[in-house]
């Protein structure tokens, strides 16, 4: 889309017009000189007094060109899709009436949800597709839930890695996928039909994951925090509810190893002299342009 | 020629201002009296789900409200008030309430050193850590 300056309000072609817009350019070419050469203001605003008074008609060779600057608007960053996938943020694909994004063309809600670089990787999986339906199902922006599984796996359903039992794509532990997988199917019974509920499927993986960082913004929301962001979460995901709460409103200079036990600190390669400031900064790298959206949609 | 320079070095630093504020993070701005810093138990900290961390209630009583979980670091009222097995405490959001004292242990920073924890109002203005 294309935001386009100068033409409201402007009845350009007509002759009414050019007419007054050829005798506003004369006035203005008659005194600007004035102006410019430092004159006072009392004397400018005399000297437009008196031109104002003793207008006369003048010829022009047509009304002066119109300058109409084009500014390309913000928006999402270009998606590269998958063949024969259809991109649910771009509102003119097979999904009928629109995705109710921000960028949708349809008629569709409104929601927060918006693009980023994580989500374009987790689209790039076969069940990209399917964790994007379910996470806008649970009330979470997608992109949430692709930062979370781009700093976990990269998007790979890889296996449980040294003697942690997190698995998948977003290293769940077993019993925190089950519990957050029925409380998934709880608020969206439709998964029922749509996922296995399998640990080992990335689409249940996605449900669960976009039911725990639901859980997240709402413990702090309940902390203070009105609309908590895809890095202010991450600490909840990441170490647990009591620690990455308080993680969220720790002094970026506090260290890392004073708030999380050295165990946990190594599973997740945070050496003992990371600030809070300095591991926020790394999770917000990889990431990317998701770390400061809002987790609610 | 010295006076220019000053100017300029004045003129960038209002220009950065902005840029090296955002860069220094959340910070604590003054300490709050009246509270002091305690930590969740063992098992509480080790929590990977909400549901199993200790709820904070809006009375000293387990069949009052329940009004939300705590974060790792518990604000208690200081001096410590307690009343039924329960200690009074403010939430991060500067709401109080009140939790079981047998899920609280002293503060400690997890890292074994000897830092201190002050609860502090934030730079965000909300009540937050503070440890040195």
């Amino acid at each position: 889309m294309i935001i386009r300056f100068g033409e409201v309000g402007c009845a350009a072609g007509s002759k009414e017009s050019s007419e007054k817009r050829a005798r506003r350019q004369a006035l203005v070419s008659r005194w600007l000189p004035l102006i410019g050469a430092g004159s006072g203001g009392l004397l400018v605003a005399a000297a437009l007094a008196g031109a104002a008074a003793a207008q006369t008609p003048v010829t022009s060779n047509g009304p002066p060109r119109e300058v109409i600057p084009q500014v390309g608007e913000v928006g999402m960053p270009n998606f590269t899709m998958p063949s024969g996938t259809t991109n649910p943020f771009d509102g003119s694909g097979g999904s009928g009436a629109g995705s109710g994004t921000d960028t949708g063309g349809g008629d569709g809600s409104g929601s927060n949800a918006s693009g980023s670089d994580a989500l374009n990787t987790m689209l790039n999986q076969p069940w990209g597709i399917q964790a994007i339906n379910e996470s806008e199902a649970l009330g979470i922006n997608p992109s949430a839930v692709a930062a979370t599984c781009v700093v976990e796996s990269g998007c790979q359903n890889v296996g449980a890695s040294g003697a942690s039992s997190a698995t998948g794509a977003f290293q769940m532990m077993p019993s925190t996928f089950n519990a957050m997988y029925a409380a998934a199917l709880q608020d969206d019974p439709s998964l029922a039909s749509t996922t296995t509920g399998g640990i080992d499927d990335p689409a249940s993986q996605a449900a669960a994951a976009a039911e725990y960082l639901k859980q997240g913004a709402q413990q702090l929301q309940n902390a203070g925090i009105s609309n908590p962001s895809v890095l202010d979460v991450r600490g909840y995901y990441n170490f647990g509810p009591s620690v990455g709460t308080q993680i969220a409103q720790a002094s970026s200079s506090d260290l890392m190893s004073q708030y999380v036990s050295s165990s946990v600190l190594a599973a997740n390669g945070i050496s003992p002299g990371e600030t809070v400031g300095q591991w926020q900064a790394s999770v917000s790298a990889k990431i990317g342009n998701a770390a400061g959206q809002a987790v609610l949609s | 020629m010295g006076r220019m320079k000053s100017a300029w070095l004045f003129g960038l630093g209002v220009a950065l201002s902005p840029i090296l504020s955002f860069a220094q993070g959340l910070h604590a701005v003054r300490a709050v009296p009246g509270l002091a810093c305690m930590l969740l138990d063992n098992k509480s900290l080790e929590a990977t789900q909400q549901s199993a961390l200790p709820p904070v209630f809006a009375e000293p009583s387990r069949g009052a409200t329940r009004i939300g979980y705590p974060s790792s670091v518990v604000f208690v009222r200081w001096p410590l008030v307690e009343k039924n097995g329960f200690v009074a405490m403010v939430r991060l959001n500067g709401q109080p309430g009140w939790i079981a004292g047998d899920h609280l242990q002293p503060w400690h920073p997890m890292n074994g050193g000897n830092a201190k924890c002050t609860p502090s109002l934030m730079s965000n203005g909300r009540l937050g850590t503070s440890i040195r």
